[in-house]
């Protein structure tokens, strides 16, 4: 008999602020902070914008035993696992036996761009050769589970914008099978020339900030920011007499086969993942109260789930964009929405996908713009559809009960 | 300014070195026949690479997709559209 | 409750090495000593599309050769199978070649949108979904030095999770020279390549009458929390990782057992690993060093797991290998380890898929 899993703890930092309340005050707001980039100059003038991390807030340095792994992504992660572990009291009760699965898709890409800049100034580099050990992709890991000593296992998943939904399957799997009873789920990704540079390179990103779903849409906005979930065996936290924000009913995976930067245009793939979501979390396309969708703001990825997302569950559920009001996060986007997913079982509300004024008639769905929408919620779908076509949709329950 | 035949050479050479096409010889690729979908199958990162490409050596822009489609389906189109921006 | 999980197939593509033939030969026949894989060019004109291949990296040229390969050793008949096969592919370094030139191109204008999707970790997956057309889970794990074995140990949770029966796992990374850092240095020794193999669970085996070459009866993933100077505490936590894999096979693990790592032959990690081997195993351990073979790369890993399963079939281990007086006739498991310098210590446990009793 599978094991249930439970939402015990949420942290989050973006640009709508640091921590759970400035977020769901932003969202309940309708308040979004989109502007020219603030971290570096954009030559050629006429910038696209960025939802930045405000510069204002601070972040801790890590300390100085870890002052190798020191870096935007590793201040923002661990201020979003601090959040989590303070309201969830599971690292304490588990005596720090838990597993830390992480989502990212650039985190070190400062400290190459530093290599960089001084190869390209000096013709020549300081940094040892393994400079590159705390500066790729895993390091934020390593950093997070010796900063609060976690002993449980660690892996870094990096599959794009699915990165950090995959991680939190992960680790769902391994609570299921009775392998783990706790388990902290991180996002973490910044904004970096290398990546604002890079999709501009594709003609994804738009010149405004971005307006998912809207008809007159010119693509997404990149933001940055780190989320961080802790999951618990059910039975276990219950026991505890944890805090149960909700639960995570069921999972979906599968592949596009078709291209490294655009979505399958026949959806196929993403139906899929949609449809084993569903499955795995025994309920109908009827069962879903709300979709917080992967929504870009691209022509292409909100065209093919718009209607993948007709075709499925028709008109009747309400459906938003959060990167309307995040960005783009890229590795972080599965869990940061999970977060806000979470927060629309518990707070009763649907954000709006800020901004967008027309939703293109041919998808078929009904988008939630304007003002957010308050409605009792159990039940609500989270997806994210990796560039590389890696694709991964979360099912999210209400705490008490939830589908018969 | 280089004339059409010679920029048709230059085309020809660049598109099978930056979209680094085995198997075709530049003088292989007819002047007028379709880049994209047909002949030699191109895709849009193709496009995306050519853009650069005519850019970086023509220092012409083409700046939207719509534009893209015009401008790219042939060499011989290319060349029209770099003749026009008096490039080359 | 706990699922049987088998290799059917490997391919590989490492220094002197492209092809699982190849392996053997260099494995068995002593012929290590390259770090650089040659003959890339060759093996990707047989065998990859030119309308795909002409865009990927070399790491990502490696690794669809290797996974390719083991798709096909293993039987696996794409057309009937591929909504149902997972992809999990581990890497350290990632597009780390990639990210560079990209840099060095320079960022602002006239990047290349090639080389851009190219750097991102999933991108040799994405090119290897595109090339097989497996439409199941793609996952890409990066765990530094323990990449390798990583990327076995979570394919291993998505066919034990019943996410999907199949699973082509494997790791790569590239050896790089970036003019962005110092030279490694003769010292460092470093190698490259990919290992990739299909593993599967013993029900999916059986029905569809592929043959295991051998089974993975145990895992652990152990992240360390401290100082990697604290030699102690780094013993105490790669004990306690020899042990979660070993724990679940009833005791009887330590015959004809035998250590695969990357052994430097001196120093803080080889005294860490031979420590913890030491005393769960009450002595010496057969050790065999998969530095000899491939040099250092954090997916190394998986030159460890396709040697394991090669020594275990043929009852054999490879040239090179230490064998301790104690270590009996037989090839009976074969412990792969995988250490990161900052303490994480990662144990896959291969047996002969009919020996010992079930989990």
């Amino acid at each position: 008999m599978a094991s249930g899993v439970v939402i015990t703890g949420l942290g989050v930092v973006s640009s709508l602020g640091k921590g759970l309340g400035s977020n769901r005050e932003a969202l309940l707001a309708g308040r979004r902070r989109m502007a020219a980039p603030g971290l570096f100059n954009v030559a050629g003038g006429d910038p696209s914008p960025v939802a930045e991390i405000p510069s204002d807030l601070g972040f801790e340095p890590l300390p100085a035993r870890l002052a190798r792994y020191d870096s935007r992504e590793a201040r923002i992660a661990a201020a979003a696992c601090a959040e989590a572990f303070a309201s969830s009291g599971a690292l304490d009760h588990y005596r720090r036996e838990i597993a830390l699965m992480v989502g990212t898709t650039s985190s070190g890409v400062h400290g190459l761009e530093e290599c960089w800049r001084e190869y390209r100034a000096t013709g020549s580099t300081s940094r040892p050769w393994d400079f590159a050990n705390q500066h790729l992709a895993g390091a934020v890991a390593r950093a997070m589970t010796k900063h609060f000593g976690l002993r449980g296992p660690h892996t870094t998943v990096s599959t794009a914008c699915s990165s950090s939904a995959n991680a939190m399957i992960l680790a769902a799997l391994e609570i299921r099978r009775g392998r783990l009873r706790a388990a902290a789920v991180l996002g973490a990704d910044t904004i970096s020339e290398m990546v604002y540079y890079g999709f501009r390179s594709l003609g994804l990103v738009s010149p405004f900030p971005t307006t998912p779903f809207d008809e007159g849409r010119r693509g997404l906005t990149l933001g940055e920011a780190a989320a961080c979930l802790v999951l618990e065996d059910e039975v276990s936290a219950r026991a505890r007499g944890a805090r149960i924000h909700a639960r995570l009913l069921g999972f979906g995976m599968s592949s596009d086969a078709h291209s490294i930067t655009a979505p399958d245009p026949e959806g196929v793939g993403i139906r899929r993942c949609m449809t084993m979501a569903l499955e795995n979390a025994g309920i109908g396309p009827g069962g879903v109260d709300a979709i917080n969708a992967h929504g870009t703001g691209t022509r292409q990825n909100d065209e093919v789930e718009g209607r993948a997302i007709g075709e499925i569950f028709g008109r009747e559920v309400p459906v938003t964009s959060t990167k309307s009001f995040t960005g783009h996060t890229l590795g972080a986007a599965g869990a940061v929405e999970a977060v806000f997913s979470i927060l629309t079982i518990t707070d009763g509300f649907v954000p709006p996908t800020v901004g967008t004024a027309r939703v293109s008639p041919s998808m078929g769905i009904r988008v939630v713009t304007g003002a957010a929408l308050r409605k009792a919620c159990r039940t609500v779908l989270s997806t994210s559809f990796g560039f590389g076509g890696s694709n991964a949709a979360l099912v999210f329950g209400a705490a008490e009960g939830g589908p018969e | 300014m280089k004339d059409r035949e010679e920029l048709k050479r230059e085309l020809k050479a660049m598109i099978v070195e930056v979209l680094a096409l085995e198997d075709v010889a530049p003088d292989d690729i007819e002047d007028d026949a379709p880049l994209f979908v047909e002949g030699l199958g191109l895709d849009s990162i193709d496009a995306l690479e050519l853009v650069v490409a005519l850019d970086k050596r023509y220092k012409v822009k083409v700046d939207t997709e719509e534009k893209g489609r015009k401008v790219l389906r042939s060499v011989s189109s290319i060349v029209d559209f770099l003749v026009e921006k008096g490039a080359g | 409750m706990n699922t049987r999980i088998v290799i059917t197939g490997t391919g590989c593509v490492f220094p002197a090495a492209v092809g699982i033939g190849a392996l053997e030969l260099a494995l068995f026949g002593g012929g290590a000593g390259n770090r650089r894989v040659e003959d890339l060019g060759e093996a990707s004109k047989r065998r990859l599309p030119p309308l795909v291949r002409r865009r990927m990296s070399r790491l990502a040229s490696m690794v669809c050769l290797a996974c390719g390969e083991s798709l096909g050793a293993a039987g696996i008949r794409l057309e009937e199978e591929r909504d149902r096969i997972g992809l999990v592919f581990g890497t350290g370094y990632g597009e780390l070649d990639t990210t560079s030139r990209m840099f060095l191109a320079g960022l602002e204008d006239h990047m290349s949108p090639t080389l851009f999707h190219n750097s991102v970790h999933n991108a040799p997956m994405g090119y290897a979904g595109i090339i097989t057309g497996i439409r199941g889970p793609s996952l890409t794990v990066s765990d530094g030095h323990v990449s390798g074995e990583s990327a076995f140990i979570r394919a291993a949770g998505l066919v034990g999770g019943g996410v999907a029966s199949i699973v082509a796992a494997g790791a790569g990374d590239e050896r790089y020279a970036f003019p962005l850092f110092q030279d490694p240095g003769q010292g460092s020794d470093p190698g490259e390549g990919s290992g990739f193999a299909v593993m599967e669970s013993l029900e999916s085996a059986a029905r569809r009458g592929a043959r295991a070459i051998s089974e993975m009866r145990g895992w652990s993933a152990g992240a360390f929390d401290g100082d990697p100077e604290n030699v102690g505490a780094r013993v105490d936590c790669a004990c306690a990782a020899l042990g979660e894999a070993l724990s679940g096979t009833g005791g009887t693990a330590r015959s004809g057992l035998a250590i695969f790592a990357h052994l430097w032959g001196n120093g803080t990690d080889d005294e860490v690993l031979l420590s913890a081997a030491s005393r769960v195993f009450g002595g010496e351990v057969t050790t065999w060093s998969s530095r000899d073979f491939c040099g250092a790369f954090p997916a190394s890993g998986s030159a460890r797991m396709l040697a394991a399963a090669l020594s275990i079939a043929r009852n054999e281990l490879p040239a090179g290998t230490r064998i301790t007086p104690g270590f009996g006739g037989r090839v009976e498991n074969v412990l792969v380890v995988g250490m990161d310098p900052e303490g994480d210590v990662s144990a896959v446990l291969l047996s002969p898929p009919e020996g010992g009793p079930r989990p």
